[in-house]
């Protein structure tokens, strides 16, 4: 492992993330610049364990002094966002989740996350230009072009 | 046309119970879409009702909690839609998502996946455990073990434990940890050749003999990693007595503490194991063991024993 795993402080953690709170029962690991996201009770279970390669999900990553969350970290921790939140359509969602950028007006914020209703899909980066470019890895992308008949 | 081994005339022509033509017109076709919704991230209505409104239709499968046929589908590709990308569902076999219902986890409990690579059924397991259980999800291959850890991430498993270990070694430092193990053990895949014809094409019986002690092995550790009166689970996706019966009921030799439970689904066609196979006689509790070829149900053949731990 490249670098030691440490609980992280919820406060601390919180406030860097421009949330509420954190869910109950998940236990946040900083590891590097990675924070991963796990039970307790899945915590104390490794701690036992020989060959321990990863436990719970990948939930953000930190950049500079911000962090942007995973898929999987969105959706965990999207419903505790105060900000930085954009709501799309139907449309920008399929589009989105095919890594194409979208064209927003973000006030401040340089990492937003996005969702769909109760559907959030990760974070994007604002860029000078104005566009949000998503920053979801290439195996998470749908590949198949869309279909140009509406349906 | 598919091609098939000789061994595996052989062995058509050994078992009686066996048609190998109907085998090879089921395989021939792809299996039946299925998907199990993710209950672990979401609730199932919600997420039921999103697909729903994106053109979606889906009908449940009597035998397995969350699991669904797909009747239609907005793209022709399942794994390439915005539910599958968003870990709204795991693409699963309809009869691979028996072995984790009969070991029928319940919620807060600690469980075992042994031979848990590429994840189909450590993903069910950790929606079936809820998020007050835990699962160790175990493989003994690198590259497997990141399949493994891709589909917890997609899956958002918090309660999952990935580990890279050979499991016939698990006993040794996990002994009754756990209250339900499962083993889908490596086998000839024979009952799901649908996914892969050079199965039929490949398949030796030294092959089965060569797997029998492996999955042995295997059923021997996940079951010393059971507390007392915990149950294992240990299934196969092929259709050989040499890796189904035989190892059970050598199992059984030498456990007279273990008991045998029937696994009998709903909306299951289940096929009576075999009592004897060439010069071996099983034991008869052998017969409470799920057993179904791939043209029972249309869909994969599997081979399924519940063994609840003796005191």
């Amino acid at each position: 492992m490249k670098h030691t795993p440490a609980k992280v402080d919820p406060a601390t953690l919180s406030k860097a993330l421009s949330v509420d709170s954190l869910p109950p029962n998940l236990v946040f690991i900083e590891s590097g610049r990675k924070v991963r996201c796990v039970t307790k009770a899945a915590l104390e279970t490794a701690s036992t364990l020989k060959g321990v390669v990863t436990m719970g999900v990948y939930a953000a990553k930190r950049i500079g002094s911000e962090y942007y969350f995973s898929i999987e970290g969105s959706q965990l921790l999207g419903p505790y966002l105060k900000e930085r939140v954009l709501e799309v359509s139907a449309g920008e969602a399929e589009d989105w989740m095919r890594g194409a950028p979208m064209m927003r007006t973000v006030s401040e914020a340089r990492i937003v996350v996005v969702r769909r209703g109760w559907l959030f899909m990760g974070s994007g980066r604002v860029s000078r230009d104005g566009k949000v470019y998503p920053l979801i890895p290439k195996e998470r992308m749908i590949r198949s072009y869309r279909r140009v008949d509406g349906g | 046309m598919i091609e098939v081994s000789e061994d595996l005339k052989i062995l058509a022509s050994q078992l009686t119970d066996f048609d190998l033509e109907a085998y090879l017109e089921t395989v021939e076709r792809p299996l039946p879409e299925c998907v199990r919704l993710n209950t672990l991230k979401f609730q199932e209505e919600d997420v039921r009702r999103f697909m729903q409104g994106r053109g979606w239709r889906l009908e449940p499968i009597p035998w397995a909690r969350h699991g669904y046929r797909v009747l239609e589908a907005p793209a022709a590709s399942l794994g390439d839609t915005l539910e599958h990308m968003l870990g709204l569902f795991y693409l699963q076999g309809p009869v691979s998502m028996l072995p984790a219902e009969a070991l029928a986890p319940e919620p807060c409990e600690r469980c075992l996946d042994l031979c848990a690579a590429p994840g189909s059924k450590s993903t069910q397991l950790c929606q079936l455990v809820g998020i007050d259980g835990v699962v160790v999800a175990n493989d003994v291959s690198k590259t497997r073990v990141k399949a493994l850890s891709f589909n917890l991430q997609r899956w958002g498993a918090v309660n999952s434990i990935v580990t890279l270990a050979d499991g016939r070694l698990y006993g040794r430092w996990a002994a009754g940890m756990f209250s339900k193990v499962l083993v889908d053990a490596p086998c000839s895949s024979l009952g799901v050749a649908s996914k892969d014809w050079s199965v039929v094409r490949r398949f030796r019986s030294r092959q089965s003999k060569r797997l029998a002690p492996l999955q042995l092995a295997l059923l021997e550790a996940g079951y010393k990693c059971l507390k007392p009166g915990g149950a294992i689970v240990y299934s196969t996706c092929t259709i050989h007595p040499l890796e189904n019966e035989a190892v059970v009921s050598h199992f059984l030799e030498r456990h007279p503490e273990a008991r045998l439970e029937p696994v009998r689904p709903e909306g299951l066609r289940v096929r009576r194991p075999l009592e004897e196979f060439g010069s071996e006689r099983f034991n008869p509790d052998v017969e409470k063991c799920f057993k179904c070829y791939p043209y029972d149900n249309g869909g994969e053949g599997f081979f399924i024993a519940k063994i609840v731990r003796g005191e």
